[in-house]
């Protein structure tokens, strides 16, 4: 009988393994040139958080004058497992001028990776960029949206962040369109974590 | 080895425009309505189909002695994935933001129809140089196609076509743009259109054919 399955699946199981195989090897020459892409990508937000530069040539321009160290910081959760967050200190001509934090967190429809901005002493969120979001289209994926993001500029961090379809309170956002309140509650959810998380840990990374 | 049906050619020309996928077989209608608000895009996304479907088409005829007629579609499906897996990784390393407009449509190119029922319709019962030209005739059909939506909807949304400004570029301009025709909604506007058009120049076509016999 098992023999049997076997002849019938002998194809299958023969691509598959050839499959992973060439997979593998795409992976293996590839991978390293999309991290890298990933990094570029990640790096020329950072002048726009922190700066509140606009645009792809003005964020090239200021990263010349930037020096940005990327420290990592490891944190065990109360429910078990740790949380990775990589922090970048920015600085200029040895002024600190601020700190991006990247976060991830649960969506709608997948993993949010999001860089989260504070001033120096930690006060205030500077800005937001989303790295990483694959929300339905049309709708959630609308939190990249400078209109959404620009919400979170210049709110004090540490407030509980909560996204509202009618914000009124200090602590609301507007949702980032009608119907994506998940997605937008997500993003609140990566920013409050990420400010709870990493504000008591910056007199750490200032040495 | 048989490979009974149209020759190459044949099946080559039907893919462009009597078999069109999109305007005729009406397949494909997730990207065609997703990834046609600029031309770079539609382009993009064209060039990765036509990759995947070439690949999957060529190696399922390679193939077709030794399926199974129970676990073909497996095997489709195994092949159009791993492609689908590669233009996707080619596109994050060498064209990255591209990769991040396209975002999730890249990775749903393995759950398009038109790519599987190439493989069962063609290429499963055909040579390789015949299943390699239906590929190609298809996947051109399915370029022209969002070609035609993506100018549309970029000339008529941004004024520009491949990013370059024609119209309306002017600030005073913009007021006149028609911004929902980059939206959502502009994709089903302009695919309702343009599929009447062309069910309109097929019905015209054939009568003239019938008249001329």
């Amino acid at each position: 009988m098992r023999l049997d399955y076997l002849k019938q699946a002998w194809l299958v199981l023969a691509l598959a393994l050839a499959f992973g195989g060439a997979l593998a090897a795409v992976q293996s020459a590839w991978g390293p040139k999309i991290e890298a892409n990933k990094r570029d990508f990640a790096q020329l937000k950072i002048p726009g958080i922190v700066l509140g530069t606009t645009g792809e040539a003005e964020a090239r321009e200021a990263l010349k004058s930037l020096k940005i160290d990327a420290r990592q910081i490891e944190l065990a959760q109360p429910g078990g497992g740790r949380t990775v967050y990589t922090v970048y200190r920015v600085a200029r001509a040895g002024e600190l001028l601020g700190w991006v934090v990247k976060a991830a967190g649960q969506g709608y429809a997948g993993k949010i990776e999001l860089l989260v901005g504070l001033d120096p002493p930690g006060a205030t969120l500077t800005g937001l960029a989303v790295l990483v979001q694959t929300e339905t289209p049309g709708l959630g994926n609308k939190i990249e949206m400078p209109a959404f993001r620009g919400q979170f500029r210049d709110r004090p961090a540490g407030l509980e962040l909560t996204a509202s379809p009618s914000p009124d309170a200090a602590n609301e956002v507007a949702v980032c369109t009608t119907g994506a309140t998940i997605s937008s509650q997500a993003v609140c959810d990566i920013v409050n974590r990420t400010v709870d998380d990493v504000k008591p840990k910056l007199d750490e990374l200032r040495k | 080895m048989p490979s009974d049906g149209p020759t190459a050619t044949e099946r080559f020309l039907r893919g462009v425009i009597p078999e069109n996928p999109v305007y005729k077989q009406l397949l494909g209608m997730c990207p065609t309505l997703a990834v046609t608000a600029n031309m770079q895009a539609a382009m993009t996304m064209s060039g990765a189909v036509l990759f995947v479907m070439v690949c999957a088409n060529v190696l399922t005829s390679m193939l077709r002695g030794l399926l199974k007629p129970h676990l073909r579609i497996l095997v489709f499906t195994l092949t159009i994935a791993t492609f689908v897996t590669i233009a996707d990784r080619f596109l994050a390393a060498f064209i990255y933001p591209m990769s991040r407009e396209l975002g999730p449509y890249v990775p749903l190119i393995i759950v398009n129809c038109m790519i599987i029922s190439r493989c069962e319709v063609c290429a499963q019962k055909q040579s390789v140089p015949t299943a390699a030209a239906d590929a190609i005739g298809q996947a051109l059909g399915f370029a022209l196609a969002l070609a035609s939506i993506a100018t549309v909807r970029e000339l008529l949304g941004a004024g520009s076509w491949f990013g370059i400004g024609l119209f309306w570029q002017s600030e005073a301009a913009q007021a006149y743009r028609w911004q929902i025709m980059s939206q959502p909604p502009g994709a089903f506007l302009t695919l309702g259109v343009l599929l009447a058009i062309a069910v309109a120049l097929g019905a015209v076509w054939n009568r003239r054919k019938k008249a001329t016999i």
